[in-house]
């Protein structure tokens, strides 16, 4: 079994990660406002330096993201022959109906670095924020009972997820002691094979939950009361002139 | 009285913590389990098992908390927000698609009917927003591709949720609200 990376948060002391966790998601819906707006190469060029700035400001190195955005390759190639093959007058190579446009690729290639800067852009929120930071700032932003008790949910979510992840790694290695090997077995009895991994674990998850159900109750938690966090956020300068360059580069976008 | 209706509502909550997790978790190990299909770029979805499962013991408003929470903490967890605005999209979808099948039809539409109507709108979604997002026609072409491939996951995901299912029944936290009368 490969080794577990959970959660895409690099640490590091950088101006991006310090920001407040409320700046950084408004900022990332400027950006995709953005990047919807971008219709011509001058749009795509100055947006893509105006990130390009952020991801340098995170201190995180381009490859980091780079590898992220590479998760779409299979879209990315299928739109550079969509378009090549489709669109386009000044052919390169023509074998009968089929032809090879050199606009055409240049077209294909505009789409997938728009689709790179949108993956791009939405790694610099994950690389630099922590799920509970996340959360936190979610809470924050819309204040009303629902979200709070999503967001409660949210975080007893993330602290669950880890020790499931435990018990199934512990539930594989015993099946696997016992002569289990996906990579020999047909698909259908892969599925088969599955089963002996999930249902233990849904069991142990069940009375781990079932005890910290009773736990919560103990301790007089009420569905649906107010309750109060012991992490405060703070909204400072660096917050609003963050917000005020992404509010403007959208201005410039739809300006130019 | 009042503790009765509070031991119910927690439990409620327990229910959608554990389905939820238990998508993200199942989203998690197909990442590390090689089960290949035969076209690149495909994915399985094994997390939609749970969420499949969890249209029979939750209502419509409880399903709503674990599609939302299991889109959210996946992309916290795996990956970056282009994938939540995919990944949310084709999973709200799928959650009304199959929400509606469950209401009109419920035990006249099996387990695999069901699944695989969420497998092919759930891509249907995915398309919606690259449409919006990128806003060309070369996506509609793609889809051609993407829909057997939905119908394809949402089979084997419904194979695998029934074979889940009776033995969550077992369970005094699932049985209790088991929304089909005979198991």
């Amino acid at each position: 079994m490969r080794k577990l990376w959970l959660g895409r948060y690099v640490s590091l002391s950088s101006v991006y990660h310090s920001l407040d966790p409320r700046a950084k998601l408004l900022m990332m819906i400027l950006n995709i406002m953005m990047i919807i707006f971008i219709t011509n190469w001058v749009q795509l060029l100055f947006a893509g330096c105006f990130i390009v700035i952020f991801l340098y400001l995170s201190k995180i190195p381009i490859s980091f993201y780079l590898r992220q955005a590479m998760f779409l390759k299979y879209m990315y190639l299928f739109f550079l022959l969509f378009f090549s093959l489709t669109e386009g007058e000044f052919f390169l190579v023509k074998i009968g109906v089929l032809h090879l446009s050199l606009d055409g690729l240049l077209l294909g290639m505009f789409y997938v670095s728009k689709m790179i800067l949108f993956v791009v852009m939405g790694a610099l929120l994950t690389f630099t924020t922590t799920p509970g930071e996340i959360m936190a700032g979610v809470r924050a932003l819309f204040k009303s009972p629902s979200i709070e008790r999503f967001a409660f949910m949210g975080n007893l979510s993330i602290r669950l997820i880890p020790t499931i992840l435990e018990e199934v790694k512990l539930i594989y290695s015993a099946q696997k002691s016992r002569g289990l090997d996906f990579s020999e077995l047909a698909l259908r009895d892969k599925f088969e094979k599955l089963l002996s991994i999930i249902i233990p674990a849904i069991s142990n998850t069940v009375k781990r939950l079932m005890m910290m159900m009773e736990a919560m109750e103990c301790r007089g938690y009420i569905v649906g009361h107010e309750r109060t966090s012991i992490y405060q956020l703070h909204f400072r300068v660096r917050d609003a002139v963050v917000l005020l360059c992404g509010g403007m580069a959208l201005v410039i976008i739809i300006l130019l | 009285m009042n503790q009765k209706r509070n031991r119910e509502n927690l439990e409620k909550m327990m229910l959608v913590i554990l389905i939820g997790s238990l998508a993200i978790v199942l989203g998690i190990i197909e990442s590390m389990i090689p089960i290949r299909l035969p076209i690149p770029g495909a994915k399985l979805g094994l997390a939609n098992i749970m969420i499949v499962i969890g249209l029979y013991y939750l209502d419509a408003k409880d399903m709503l908390t674990v599609i939302i929470l299991k889109t959210f903490l996946t992309t916290l967890l795996m990956g970056t927000f282009s994938m939540f605005a995919y990944g949310f999209v084709g999973a709200l979808l799928s959650y009304m698609g199959m929400m509606l099948a469950f209401k009109l039809l419920g035990n006249k539409m099996s387990l695999l009917g069901i699944s695989i109507l969420g497998g092919i709108l759930h891509n249907v979604g995915q398309i919606i927003v690259a449409m919006i997002l990128i806003k060309t026609k070369a996506i509609a072409y793609y889809m051609m591709f993407l829909l057997p491939l939905g119908a394809i996951t949402g089979i084997a995901v419904g194979i695998v949720a029934k074979l889940v299912m009776p033995r969550l029944n077992e369970f005094d936290l699932f049985k209790t609200h088991y929304k089909l009368k005979e198991v």
